[in-house]
């Protein structure tokens, strides 16, 4: 079920545009693996059910702000909406290894 | 945190065409922003205040979970416990542990001996048993004849006795059937009732 549309804006504009579904079931799951399941050896690989969606904005602006607009297939409230923004910070550099 | 080595070139020499790398330690970390949404059509803004060391936002999920924060159907309130035999009184009842019935299926664990009842209820008991071993269940009678399983068993439950309960957390009074283990127990015992009719 769609709840509605959501909107990410940096400095410039516009980054972020989508439909939002009811996903209960997947952000338990999704929070499960996030938390408990991370392992540094993978690097940057994600769980493949996160749906995690790939941006490139630039990270120095400050803030990020958003816009939600409920679609009105709701029959319950409240509901909740979370956003998980993965931050890259600046890199450090590292002596060369052998 | 995320953490990530990756070698980036930094130069490339023309002449030998000899590339240089250096190694730079990645870093992603994931920030999150809730926020609630009480009406139809409602319009929310956010912010998120990215930190100073941030150089870039790489990744963004949303999600959307309705269903965990709306009130739960309640279907009403169910007693279990032990005590002595033969009981029905509603004050026996209302000593016993309670539980809201919020699905088809609940299961629910009974200690044998873990409340004193009173004593006006012990006066009613038979003489075949005296001690606090059966297992008593009981629910609303609107609810029907569930399917009781004690210790994995199913147990009968046609003819219950029947009591008139006032819920105190409800203010609503109604009549409940009364069911009592066939034997008594001396142990923990697992309980599983699937309703046969659910209403609120």
């Amino acid at each position: 079920m769609k709840t509605g549309e959501i909107a990410l804006f940096e400095k410039k504009g516009l980054f972020f545009k989508a439909d939002v579904y009811d996903s209960q079931h997947q952000e338990n799951q999704e929070e499960t693996n996030l938390l408990s399941k991370i392992d540094f050896s993978e690097g940057f690989d994600f769980p493949v059910n996160l749906n995690m969606e790939v941006v490139d904005v630039e990270g120095n602006t400050g803030y990020i702000t958003g816009a939600y607009k409920d679609a009105g297939n709701v029959r319950e409230f409240p509901y909740r909406i979370k956003v998980w923004l993965l931050i890259e910070e600046e890199p450090v550099p590292l002596k060369d290894r052998p | 945190m995320f953490r990530k080595i990756e070698k980036r070139q930094i130069t490339a020499l023309g002449g030998d065409k000899q590339e240089e790398y250096q190694s730079l330690l990645l870093k992603r970390k994931l920030l999150a922003v809730e926020i609630e949404i009480h009406a139809k059509g409602q319009y929310e803004t956010f912010a998120q205040k990215l930190p100073f060391n941030a150089t870039k936002v790489v990744g963004i999920v949303v999600c959307s979970t309705v269903s965990d924060m709306s009130e739960p159907t309640v279907f009403g309130r169910c007693y279990f416990g032990t005590g002595p035999g033969k009981q029905s009184s509603e004050s026996f009842i209302k000593s016993l542990d309670s539980e809201l019935i919020l699905s088809e299926r609940t299961v629910i664990r009974i200690q044998p001996n873990e409340k004193e009842h009173h004593k006006d209820d012990e006066d009613e008991d038979d003489d075949d048993h005296d001690h606090d071993d059966w297992t008593y269940y009981a629910q609303p009678k609107r609810l029907g004849n569930p399917v009781i399983k004690m210790g994995g068993k199913a147990v009968e439950s046609r003819n219950p006795a029947t009591t008139s309960i006032l819920d105190d957390a409800t203010g609503i009074r109604e009549d409940y059937y009364i069911w009592k283990s066939q034997e008594d127990n001396h142990s923990e015992i697992e309980i599983e009732i699937i309703q046969q009719v659910l209403q609120p």
